[in-house]
C-alpha cells in the first residue's frame, strides 16, 4: 500500500518536514538535508518510566518500577547477536535512553543509511527475550543503579521530585532499585512490549541526505498493516501542594548540592497550548534565575552561588515542575532569595526590553538546534507526541507577549508549591 | 566543506573551516602554556576573571544581556589540558548574520566582545579587580574540591596523580589548592600579559563562508609579533615496577582504574594507536564491553581512553567490590589477545568503520570541527579529516599488534566501595 507523505515548510527555520501515517499506524516524520554528511534516525515509543498501571489481556496489571528502562536493555539484543555488534560492521553510533514518558532508540552514521535503519526496525520489532537473557542484565542493570547511587546529581534530584510528588509515578526512580528490578521476567517485559510498542503508539524520525521512498519501504517490511491500538492506561493526578519542604542526604560531596523544585500544577493541557505554556515558563526563568539578572550577579558576587547554577523546565503532559540546580554552602538563603526575586516579579511585572532580550535568546536557541540532526530527531518526536507540527516553536514563540508571561507567572506561582533537597558532605 | 590553515604575517596560526550546512558561526581563540603546577592554578583563575567583565561591556549582567539581545549567543572562557599542555580557551557562538530578525551584525558584535573580553579586563591598581579575584579564588577552591561529586572523573583523577607522581602529566587541570592562597591580582596581572604576549596561538573559525581576515583581523593584530613555540610533552615510556594503590570510601560501586604506558611503537604511530584503542575498549563492540559488560556481566561502563601526546592510556570501570579482582584479570587477559594479535579481522574492520565515521560525522558540529583541527595542530601534524581517514585505512593488523606488544601496566588505582550495600534503605 502506498504511504501518502505529506510536507510541512516552516518559513521562520527554513526547514521542511515530510510526515506520513504508515498503514501499520507508525508516524513517520523526515527532514532531508541535502549535502550534509551525516544522517540520524531515532525511533521512539510514548511509553516510560510513569506507565507502570494498563490494561493487558482484559485486566488492569501494574508492573514493577523500572521495567521501561529494562526493556529498553534487551531489544538491543537479538537471537544473533546485539544490535551493536550489527552496528560495528556499518560504523554507526547507536544508543538509547528512557525517560519518564519515553523510551528512544537511535543511530547516527554516515554510510550505509538504509542498513543501519534495518538494523533498529528489525531489532525493536523483533524482540529476543529468554529467561537467561533477562537475568543476566539484572547484574548489568543492577551496577548502573549503583552508579546513579553515587552520584550526587542524581540522588539530590529524585530526593526533589520525592518532596514535590506523593502520588504520580514521576517520583520513582527510571532505572528502579535494584529490589525493584528484580522480579521482573520476560512475561512482564512482553506485556509491555505489546502494549506500548505497537506502531500507533510509535514514531520514527529521520534526518539528513536520504531517499524518504526507501524508508517508508523499510517500514514496509517491519511494521504490518494494523488498526490503531487503544492503549487503557492509569497515570496517578498529582494533587496540589508539596509532600515535603525539605529533604537531605549526606554523600561524599565537597559543597552542598541542592535542588530547588516549583510544582506547575496546571498540567490539564496539551498541544499547542502545552507547548505554549512550556515556552512561557523557560522565558520565565530566564528572566528571574538568568545569568543576565541582579538575582544571578547579586548571589554569585556573595559567593552563595558559582557558575554550576541552573534553571529548567522539567515536563511532561501530566506533571511539570521547575528546577534550580547548583552548589552552595548556604542553600536555604538561595531558596528565599528565589521566593522573594517571585514576589519581586508578582508585583512588577516585566519590562518590555527585558521581554525582547529574552525572546531574541529563544529565538536564536530554535534557529540553532536546526544545526544538529540529533536534535531536529527528537524534537519531531516529541513534537508528535504532543500532537504538535514540526518546527512550530518559532510560530509558539511569536505569539507570546509579555502580558502572557506576567500571567503566567501568577498561575504559576501562586500559591508557590516549593520544595528543596540537599546532598551535604560527611 | 572547505579547511584552509595558515599562518599569519604576524606568526599566528589561523583556521578556516567554511560550510554552508550552519545556521551558526564560532569562533574559538586558544593560547597554549606548559602544564606546571606552579602555573595551573593561574590560568584557571584567568579563565574566570576575564569572564567577570571588561571594561567595554561591563560586569556579568551587562555581558548577558548582550549575548541574550544578540540571540542567545555564548562567550566561553575555559582551560584544559592535552598532553603537557594547559589551554587557556576563548569561544564565541552565535547565529549566522543571515538569520538576524533585524539585520544586526551579530558576527561583528561578538568579535568585538571576544576582543574586550581577552584585551580589554577590569583593572584596578595595577593588577585585575580586586573582589573578582578574590571572588573567583573561593570558586576555584570549591571547583577543585567538588571533584569528588563525580567519583569517576575523581578516581581517573587520583589514577593519574599515582602514576605521575613525577611528571608534569599529573598536575590537574585546575591546578592546587595550596597555590591559590599565594595570588595576588597584580601578579596574576603579571601573569596574564605574559600569557598574552608568549603563549602559543591558534586562532580558529568555523562557520558560513566570509572575509575572515576582515572580520578577526583587529583581534589577530592586537597580539604582539613574537616567536610563540608550542610547549613540548615529555613521553616516558618504560615502567619500573606496578603502582597499587587503594582508596575506601562510603560508596555503593568501587572504581577500577589502570593506567598503562603505550610504548615507542605507538608514539611512532599514531593511527595504528587509534585503531588499537578502538578495538580493545573505546567503542561499545570493544574487547572490554563485549567481555567484562556484557559476557561476565561485571560492570555497566568498562572502557579505554587514551592521550596520545602523552602516549598514555587508561581503562575505567565501575565494579562491584567483590568483583574487583575478576574485572581486573579480565581486562588484563583482553590486552594479551591484543598483544598476540588474537582480534577477528571482523573486529579489525568494524574499528576501522567505526574510526572513520566518527571522522566523517564530526563535519556535523562546528565544536568538533574545531575541537578536531586543534587536536592535528597539537599532533604537530597538518592532516585534515579527509587525509587522517586515508591513514586509518592504511593501518594493518600487524601495526595494531606492533601497538599492542609494547602496551605496559602501570598503576592501579582502586576506589574500594565500604559501609555496605545501601540498596537496603
Amino acid at each position: 500500500m502506498q504511504t501518502k507523505i505529506r510536507s510541512i515548510y516552516n518559513k521562520t527555520t527554513d526547514e521542511t518536514c515530510l510526515e506520513a501515517v504508515h498503514s501499520s499506524g507508525l508516524t513517520v516524520r523526515i527532514v532531508k538535508k541535502p549535502g550534509k554528511s551525516i544522517k540520524t534516525a531515532m525511533l521512539a515509543t510514548k511509553y516510560g518510566s510513569i506507565n507502570r498501571e494498563f490494561e493487558y489481556n482484559g485486566q488492569f496489571i501494574t508492573i514493577p518500577n523500572g521495567t521501561a528502562h529494562f526493556l529498553e536493555h534487551k531489544l538491543f539484543e537479538g537471537r544473533n547477536g546485539n544490535a551493536f555488534d550489527f552496528y560495528a560492521k556499518t560504523g554507526a553510533k547507536a544508543n538509547a535512553y528512557t525517560s519518564n514518558d519515553k523510551t528512544a532508540y537511535y543511530f547516527t552514521c554516515t554510510d550505509k543509511f538504509e542498513e543501519n535503519l534495518e538494523i533498529l526496525l528489525s531489532f525493536i520489532s523483533n524482540p529476543y527475550l529468554t529467561d537467561e537473557n533477562v537475568e543476566k542484565e539484572k547484574g548489568i542493570i543492577g551496577q548502573e543503579i549503583k552508579m546513579y547511587e553515587d552520584e550526587p546529581s542524581w540522588q539530590g534530584y529524585f530526593g526533589l521530585v520525592g518532596c514535590l510528588y506523593g502520588t504520580h509515578p514521576v517520583k520513582y526512580d527510571i532505572a528502579g532499585t535494584v529490589q525493584d528490578i528484580a522480579p521482573i521476567t520476560v512475561d512482564t517485559l512482553m506485556s509491555c512490549y505489546n502494549t506500548f510498542y505497537h506502531p500507533s503508539n510509535m514514531v520514527l524520525a529521520v534526518v539528513g541526505d536520504i531517499d524518504d521512498k526507501a524508508v517508508l519501504k523499510l517500514c514496509d517490511k517491519y511494521f504490518k498493516p494494523g488498526c490503531t491500538l487503544k492503549i487503557n492506561q492509569k497515570i496517578d493526578l498529582e494533587p496540589r501542594g508539596v509532600i515535603k519542604e525539605y529533604t537531605e542526604k549526606t554523600m561524599p560531596v565537597s559543597r552542598p548540592v541542592f535542588y530547588i523544585g516549583i510544582k506547575d500544577n496546571d498540567t490539564q493541557l496539551s498541544g499547542t497550548e502545552l507547548a505554549k505554556k512550556e515556552t512561557e515558563i523557560e522565558m520565565l526563568l530566564e528572566m528571574l534565575f538568568g545569568t543576565s539578572t541582579p538575582f544571578y550577579k547579586e548571589l554569585y558576587d556573595k559567593g552563595i552561588i558559582n557558575s554550576e547554577f541552573e534553571s529548567d523546565y522539567e515536563m511532561s503532559d501530566t506533571f511539570a515542575f521547575c528546577l534550580l540546580a547548583g552548589e552552595s554552602d548556604k542553600p536555604l538563603e538561595v531558596l528565599e532569595r528565589v521566593k522573594k526575586e517571585i514576589e519581586n516579579f508578582l508585583s512588577n511585572g516585566v519590562s518590555e526590553q527585558r521581554f525582547i532580550q529574552v525572546r531574541n535568546t529563544l529565538y536564536g536557541d530554535i534557529i540553532s538546534s536546526c544545526d544538529n540532526v540529533s536534535k531536529i530527531a527528537s524534537m519531531l518526536i516529541s513534537s508528535k507526541f504532543s500532537e504538535r507540527k514540526p518546527f512550530d516553536h518559532a510560530q509558539i514563540l511569536a505569539q507570546i507577549t509579555a502580558e502572557d508571561i506576567t500571567n503566567r507567572a501568577k498561575q504559576l506561582f501562586s500559591p508557590l508549591d516549593i520544595a528543596v533537597s540537599v546532598i551535604k558532605g560527611e | 566543506m572547505q579547511y584552509s590553515t595558515f599562518i599569519t604575517a604576524s606568526g599566528i596560526v589561523r583556521c578556516d573551516i567554511f560550510s554552508n550546512n550552519f545556521k551558526t558561526d564560532c569562533i574559538t581563540v586558544n593560547l597554549f602554556m606548559p602544564l606546571d603546577i606552579e602555573t595551573a592554578s593561574s590560568i584557571a583563575l584567568l579563565s574566570a576573571v576575564l569572564k567577570r567583565g571588561n571594561e567595554k561591556f561591563g560586569e556579568m549582567d551587562k555581558i548577558g544581556a548582550f549575548l541574550e539581545k544578540n540571540y542567545g549567543a555564548s562567550l566561553s572562557v575555559s582551560t584544559s589540558k592535552a598532553g603537557e599542555l594547559q589551554s587557556l580557551s576563548f569561544t564565541i557562538r552565535f547565529l549566522s548574520d543571515r538569520f538576524a530578525i533585524e539585520k544586526e551584525p551579530v558576527a561583528q558584535n561578538l568579535v568585538s566582545l571576544l576582543y574586550s573580553c581577552i584585551f580589554e579586563p577590569i583593572t584596578e591598581k595595577g593588577g585585575f579587580k580586586a573582589s573578582f579575584v578574590e571572588q573567583e579564588k573561593q570558586n576555584l577552591n570549591d571547583k577543585i574540591a567538588s571533584i569528588i561529586n563525580d567519583k569517576r572523573v575523581y578516581s581517573l583523577e587520583k589514577c593519574k596523580q599515582a602514576m605521575f607522581e613525577h611528571e608534569r602529566y599529573g598536575v590537574y587541570e585546575y591546578g592546587d589548592i595550596n597555590m591559590i592562597d599565594k595570588i595576588t591580582p597584580q601578579g596574576l596581572y603579571r601573569f596574564y600579559q605574559k600569557l598574552i604576549n608568549s603563549a602559543a596561538l591558534f586562532i580558529s573559525y568555523a562557520g558560513f563562508e566570509r572575509d575572515t581576515s576582515g572580520l578577526l583581523k583587529p583581534l589577530c593584530d592586537k597580539f604582539e609579533v613574537q616567536k610563540r613555540p608550542l610547549p613540548k610533552t615529555t613521553v616516558i615510556n618504560e615502567v619500573s615496577g606496578i603502582k597499587e594503590v587503594t582508596e575506601e570510601m562510603n560508596v555503593a560501586q568501587s572504581k577500577l582504574n589502570l593506567g598503562f604506558r603505550l610504548g615507542k611503537a605507538a608514539q611512532d604511530d599514531l593511527f595504528a594507536t587509534k585503531m588499537f584503542n578502538v578495538i580493545f575498549g573505546s567503542s561499545p563492540t570493544s574487547k572490554l564491553f563485549m567481555n567484562v559488560r556484557e559476557k561476565l556481566s561485571l560492570c555497566y561502563y568498562c572502557s579505554s581512553i587514551c592521550d596520545t601526546l602523552k602516549n598514555v592510556m587508561f581503562v575505567y570501570s565501575g565494579v562491584e567490590t567483590e568483583n574487583v579482582g575478576k574485572a581486573q584479570d579480565e581486562i588484563l587477559k583482553q590486552l594479551e589477545h591484543m598483544k598476540n594479535g588474537e582480534f577477528t579481522d571482523e573486529e579489525f574492520d568494524n574499528a576501522r568503520a567505526y574510526l572513520i565515521d566518527s571522522y566523517v560525522q564530526s563535519a556535523d558540529s562546528l565544536s568538533t570541527l574545531l575541537f578536531m583541527q586543534t587536536a592535528a595542530y597539537l599532533a604537530g601534524h597538518k592532516l585534515t579529516d579527509i587525509q587522517q581517514i586515508e591513514e586509518i585505512k592504511k593501518v594493518t593488523k600487524q601495526r595494531v599488534t606492533a601497538v599492542a606488544r609494547e602496551v605496559a601496566l602501570d598503576t592501579v588505582y582502586l576506589l574500594k566501595g565500604v559501609g555496605g550495600d545501601k540498596n537496603a534503605n
